[in-house]
């Protein structure tokens, strides 16, 4: 087992260093010229020189992508262009929000997705699996942001049972952080769930199939366990994987929810540097995103790894 | 049948449907049988017999589309067809176990086997953890699995096909049930490990006094395992009887061409004896009797009616769904077949008429395994020092168990697989050496027809161009005369020329290695490398397959390389045979030599492990165990496993000798064997 | 073809066939059919259903129905041009990296999980924000975010067919690699890419819609109808039908792709091939 988690490890570092070179690459695409966006527009030729000299921006490509690197590995992130506060300053703010985000969501997501997909896979062409289905191809196809503005017009424009907008960090009052989380979270989950759950059924399904099922039948095990130990464990494996590529994704922020619902997190900081031109945000932003979502890869390499025998004790 | 004790199993009129679309259609009909407490009675047929349905629906354990839709199955004194869900589950497991076809698929992957075990266990008794795991380790240990206390830990994928199916025996049996239902127990192993399941059958039957239900399409496993037996055929029972009376004395066509097509029945050089046609789908059935359209004795009254099924008289436990039955003189299993004389006209392998075509010389293939720390290799040989000759026009069958390398030398013949050494020379070329025209010519001459019927036909393509490939590869004629040529072969393999429009789902298995053969044709090749052709086929199938390579053969010369593990069907096919394991060939020589007087100890025991169909002739004891060992990497292969194993084996790898005109490689017929134990009285050459 | 056969047996599919095929004739009609221009003003503000403009008029006095019109259009275009894009790469990319294999395959595959490890949407939004706003640039985007899911999609099909025995005898009979992946491979690779297709339009056109959303896709007073929902929204309170009817038409697209993707997939024969091949893709977008 260490050795399947050195090895995923090891694999991770080749994979960082090509997201490096090509956030580097994006943001030197943004923006062509990056003293006179630094110095903004009405610099003088001198400011322009003392601009380039003091950040080396006259240095070849290769030289200032190690420079920029060997400053993040310290944590320096640079300073953004339009506002000249420090990007690692305002990543550490707004991160708890698009964490809180993630996390909400993911706890609905689970808890809509997983029972969901396991009523259906039990009784797989029953009416009520027929019906469920159609919920879940409902929430498939519903764009989030749509979701999100239905639930503000809804819940927080028409009826004022929720707050529409802002956030309140759960230290503060994790009653009022419940509120405004909620449609937020709901409107990612909702997809997230019907996703998990399409997952699960079949995997449910395809499983039902299999010899070691009706082994277990032949051995006179209640159906609810053959379901619910037998076939759920080995379904769960590939949902596992998907829950892993998705949660990367939450974690990254979901841009537009972020947007609906005023909250500053990383999502709506991206779509602002890009706006913007703001490279040297980009490059630090997609670069923490990009990481977070590696990291958490790994770590569900890891535990589905763990998870499966044939694996684990490779 | 004695009528003093009711029967522990009676089956009576069962019928078997399956939902399709918006109607049913009849799988099984009309099936009765019994079976007494302590009694193994064998359900013995051919793909779609329907045995396989039968015997789950015994438990209800069908498919959510088929269902019992007449019928009682009657179980000490209740009826299993219409008991409830929840005593249902009491009697499975409880009162009846189950084992399955594929042992290692039977088991859930995510769970130790001792999680398994002991979930059963208390599924049906009151014992505590700690209980039931004491008795899921005595249980394996029963089974005969060593250090069963650390293996009851381990992970079904962490064990072999062997190991796998007496874990699941071991669970089947955890509640002392009163019947075993084996679902073709030992069809996916290899036949000395099925020496040992049986064995263990037979011992666990002797010791609880459990009745075995046995399903099997092989009949020597009926043979050997079996009071009595039913003979299916299309949904039906055809024959049922005592065994010894139903195999030597038929009183059913269908049982007589079945035991006619067995290998082992006909005399080598012979052609096999087959059975025309193909098993009618569950759609199609015939009108009348369902064997009619295939049976040699088949009159117009026969095509009328159903025959119902009849006790035959003077016989106290036969029945027969036959019209003609009391007419008919059929012939059973015979005796002296075994004993009669090869009818091979083939000239030995080391005449001068015979050119070589094929020589492999210290062939090698190591694999780099990752064991042990991170990172240090160890290596594994696949093959190992593999070296023979094949002359133009003659056949050597490679034969082993599973790993034994077998196919690994076939895919270096055809270049599917770079030797890691050694050299194939073919009409005297290094074909590695080979490059441009050369290598294709050499393409030309060489052919495969590999073992899955189907997935060695591209689903996407139509018979006609998969046969036609092969031409068009090689660009040889125009559209036009390839379309002939196709039609050509089609009818060479026996099959119509029309089917070359058809797609390969559209065919049965028979039919499908039929079209291999064909495009394996193509380009009349030299040389056809034939890998575990008729493994996946029926016994009747594969009687006409074989038939069908022979028949080839003769008419144009061509030379095979059949890799197999069945020894009866190796046996009628080579000239030559080479005995191979773990990589490399313990034992080489002519076909008869190598089958009636074996001289390595594996070979002995592998064909000490081949059961017969003679019933009267049963190998098997519950005492009977190959002793288990893995293969050795230092010294002699087989050095764990042998019976006449001395020290000088364990250190030292022996080399090839000839002897008698065999290729053995093994100390005993080397320079200084000291044991005076030599396999069936064979010459040893005397110590220097 | 037995496909098609039993594709039409499948209710719900074949009604989201028809929906398709019905809005994609309109999309593409949408100059003939449409009253208005994308961008004419018409005299009336804010005017609600009405036999002179169907679905009413906007703040700024554009008909809602042409604009409706033109919206599918756009959106439609600019996602089948992405996932055509996208398939095309992801072909390429999967049949060199899978047939080839080695080091290859290595270097190949690790870019690709370099790409995989933005999301979907962050990378349409970055190459938009390199290339400038514009509906062909968020096309370019999005088939840069949904290329990864089918290179690896196509590799790992083309993995387990390789290793079958018809192509084993194929090379046996002397068929070089050209005619191999021609004859062999594509043809059996088929069908779970057919189902992924149709599931990825239907994910494309949502995130075209996000993309238009906020500001990245057409430019007004084009319409597409992610910007059609977006200025709706700022109305949802006085005029929700602004956005209530690109939402529905949204919405209702994106179910047909996907039940028509599903549609296929029980249609075909090698079912478990195919869900073999959607877990290696992962979420889209």
């Amino acid at each position: 087992m260490i050795r399947v988690i050195v090895k995923r490890l090891l694999a991770t570092i080749p994979l960082l260093f090509l997201i490096t070179i090509g956030t580097f690459l994006l943001a030197q695409a943004i923006q062509g010229n990056p003293a006179q966006a630094i110095a903004g527009d009405g610099a003088t030729p001198e400011q322009l020189a003392h601009v380039k000299a003091e950040l080396h921006l006259d240095d070849p490509a290769p030289v200032r992508y190690v420079r920029w690197l060997s400053d993040v590995v310290h944590g320096n992130f640079g300073d953004s262009v339009a506002t000249h506060r420090s990007v690692s300053t305002e990543i550490g703010r707004r991160w708890p929000v698009t964490a809180s985000l993630a996390i909400a969501s993911l706890i609905l997501m689970l808890l809509i997705g997983i029972p969901l997909g396991i009523v259906q896979g039990m009784r797989p062409g029953s009416k009520l699996d027929k019906l469920l289905l159609g919920g879940v191809s409902l929430g498939l196809a519903a764009p989030n942001f749509l979701l999100g503005t239905l639930f503000v017009y809804v819940l927080s424009v028409r009826n004022h049972v929720l707050p529409a907008m802002s956030y309140v960090s759960f230290a503060k009052s994790p009653t009022e952080w419940a509120k405004h989380m909620l449609m937020p979270a709901m409107s990612i989950a909702l997809v997230g769930g019907a996703e998990m759950a399409r997952q699960i059924r079949t995997g449910l399904v395809g499983v039902a199939q299999s010899d070691y099922i009706r082994a277990a039948k032949a051995r006179g095990l209640h159906p609810a366990r053959i379901t619910i130990k037998h076939a759920l464990k080995n379904a769960a494996m590939p949902a596992l994987t998907i829950l892993g590529v998705r949660v990367g994704y939450l974690l990254a922020g979901s841009v537009i929810i972020e947007q609906i619902f005023q909250l500053h997190g990383l999502g709506e900081y991206t779509l602002q540097a890009i706006q913007n031109k703001d490279f040297i945000v980009v490059q630090g932003v997609v670069l923490a995103l990009a990481a977070i979502v590696v990291a958490t890869s790994l770590v569900v390499d890891i535990a589905y790894a763990w998870l499966n025998p044939r694996v684990r004790l490779l | 049948m004695s009528a003093s004790t009711s029967p522990l199993l009676q089956v009576d009129n069962l019928s078997i449907d399956v939902r399709r679309g918006d109607g049913s259609l009849r799988l099984v009909s009309d099936v009765s049988f019994s079976l007494a407490a302590g009694e193994t009675l064998g359900i013995v047929g051919e793909s779609g017999s329907g045995k396989s349905v039968t015997a789950m629906s015994l438990i209800r354990l069908l498919p959510d589309a088929l269902s019992i839709t007449a019928g009682t199955v009657r179980f000490d004194g209740q009826d299993l067809a219409t008991l409830s869900e929840p005593n249902l589950r009491s009697v499975r497991g409880n009162d009846i176990g189950v084992v399955f076809q594929d042992p290692q698929n039977s088991l859930n992957p995510a769970f130790t086997i001792g999680n398994q075990m002991i979930e059963t266990i208390r599924a049906h008794s009151d014992a505590s953890r700690h209980e039931a795991r004491a008795k899921a380790i005595a249980l394996l240990d029963r089974v005969g699995i060593h250090r069963a206390a650390a293996r009851i830990n381990d992970y079904p994928h962490q064990m072999s096909g062997g190991m796998a199916q007496r874990v699941m025996i071991a669970m089947a049996i955890s509640l002392g049930p009163k019947l075993l239902i084996a679902d073709e127990p030992t069809t996916a192993l290899d036949v000395t490990v099925q020496a040992q399941i049986l064995s263990l059958l037979r011992s666990l039957q002797e010791e609880t006094g459990m009745s075995l239900l046995i399903i099997s399409h092989d009949l020597s496993v009926i043979a050997e395992t079996a009071d009595r037996v039913a003979v299916m055929y299309g949904g039906e029972i055809v024959e049922r009887g005592d065994v010894v009376e139903v195999l030597t004395a038929p009183t059913h066509p269908y049982t007589e061409a079945l035991l006619a097509a067995q290998p082992e029945a006909t005399v080598k050089g012979e052609p096999l004896a087959t059975i025309n046609g193909i098993v009618p789908n569950a759609d199609a059935m015939p009108a009348g009797c369902r064997f009619n359209p295939r049976c040699g004795y088949a009159i117009d009254a026969c095509r009328e009616t159903a025959p119902p099924l009849l006790d035959v008289a003077g016989r106290e436990t036969t029945s027969v769904r036959c019209i003609r039955h009391t007419e008919l003189e059929l012939h059973g299993v015979d005796v002296a077949i075994g004993e009669r004389p090869d009818n091979s006209t083939r000239p030995p392998a080391d005449s001068p008429d015979g050119a070589v075509l094929l020589e492999a010389t210290a062939l090698q293939r190591t694999y780099a395994l990752r064991g042990g720390r991170l990172g240090r290799k160890s290596s594994f040989h696949a093959v190992d020092d593999v070296s023979f000759v094949l002359a133009a026009g003659e056949t050597l069958g490679v034969v082993g168990e599973s790993g034994a390398g077998k196919s690994t030398v076939g895919r270096m013949v055809l270049g599917l697989t770079e030797p890691s050494a050694g050299t194939v020379r073919f009409d005297g070329h290094d074909i590695r050496a080979q490059r441009g025209e050369a290598k294709r010519a050499t393409r030309r001459d060489i052919q495969v027809v590999f073992q899955n019927p189907y997935a060695s036909l591209d689903s996407t393509m139509t018979i006609g161009e998969s046969v036609a490939e092969p031409l068009e590869v090689h660009h040889r004629g125009t559209k036009a005369e390839r379309t002939a040529r196709v039609a050509e072969l089609l009818q060479q393999v026996g099959l119509d020329p029309s089917v070359a429009t058809r797609r390969p789902h559209e065919l049965s298995g028979g039919q499908r290695q039929r079209v291999a053969i064909a495009r394996g044709l193509a380009l009349n090749p030299r040389l056809i490398v034939c890998d575990e052709p008729v493994s996946a086929l029926d016994v009747s199938t594969q009687a006409q397959v074989i038939n069908l390579l022979r028949e080839l053969q003769e008419r144009h010369g061509i030379a095979y390389l059949f890799v197999g593990h069945d020894l009866a069907v190796v046996y009628q096919v080579s000239d030559q045979i080479a005995v191979m394991y773990h990589g490399r060939i313990v034992e080489m020589g002519p076909a008869a030599e190598i089958y009636h007087s074996p001289r390595h100890p594996y070979t002995v025991a592998l064909l000490g492990a081949v059961l017969s169909i003679d019933p009267r002739q049963r190998r098997l004891t519950a005492a009977t165990t190959v002793a288990p060992g893995e293969p050795s990497n230092v010294g002699c292969a087989y050095a764990n496993r042998c019976p006449s194993v001395m020290d000088h084996c364990r250190e030292q790898a022996p080399p090839v000798v000839v002897t008698e005109g065999i290729n053995v490689r093994c100390h005993l017929y080397g320079e200084r064997p000291t044991a005076d134990v030599v396999p069936d009285g064979h010459e040893r050459v005397p110590s220097l | 073809m037995n496909v098609w056969h039993r594709f039409r047996q499948q209710k719900i599919a074949m009604a989201g066939a028809v929906v398709i095929v019905i809005v994609t004739l309109a999309g593409i009609f949408a100059p003939m059919l449409a009253p208005h221009g994308v961008g004419e003003m018409t005299s009336e503000f804010m005017a609600t259903f009405s036999r002179k403009h169907y679905l009413g008029t906007d703040t700024t006095g554009f008909d809602l129905y042409s604009r409706l019109l033109f919206g599918i259009r756009t959106s439609l275009l600019a996602s089948l041009i992405a996932v055509g894009l996208a398939l095309a790469g992801g072909m390429l990319l999967g049949l060199t990296s899978g047939y080839i294999g080695g080091w290859v395959d290595t270097v190949l595959m690790r870019s690709t999980d370099a790409i995989m490890a933005l999301p979907g949407l962050l990378m349409a939004m970055a190459v938009v924000g390199v290339l400038g706003h514009g509906v062909i640039n968020a096309m370019i985007g999005l088939s840069v975010a949904f290329m990864p899911g089918f290179a690896r999609l196509v590799r790992g099909q083309v993995l387990a067919v390789k290793e079958e025995s018809f192509v084993e005898a194929a090379k046996v009979i002397g068929a070089g690699s050209p005619r191999i992946i021609r004859k062999h491979i594509l043809p059996n690779i088929a069908s779970p890419l057919i189902v992924q297709t149709f599931v990825s339009i239907g994910f494309a056109l949502l995130a075209e819609g996000a993309l238009a959303y906020i500001g990245l896709s057409v430019q007004p007073p084009d319409a597409s109808l992610g910007n059609l929902l977006q200025q709706g929204f700022q109305f949802i309170n006085q005029t929700p039908r602004l956005m209530l009817v690109p939402g529905v038409v949204i919405v209702l697209l994106s179910l047909s792709f996907n039940a028509v993707a599903d549609g296929i997939r029980d249609a075909m024969a090698n079912k478990e091939r195919i869900v073999e091949a959607e877990l290696s893709v992962g979420a889209q977008a």
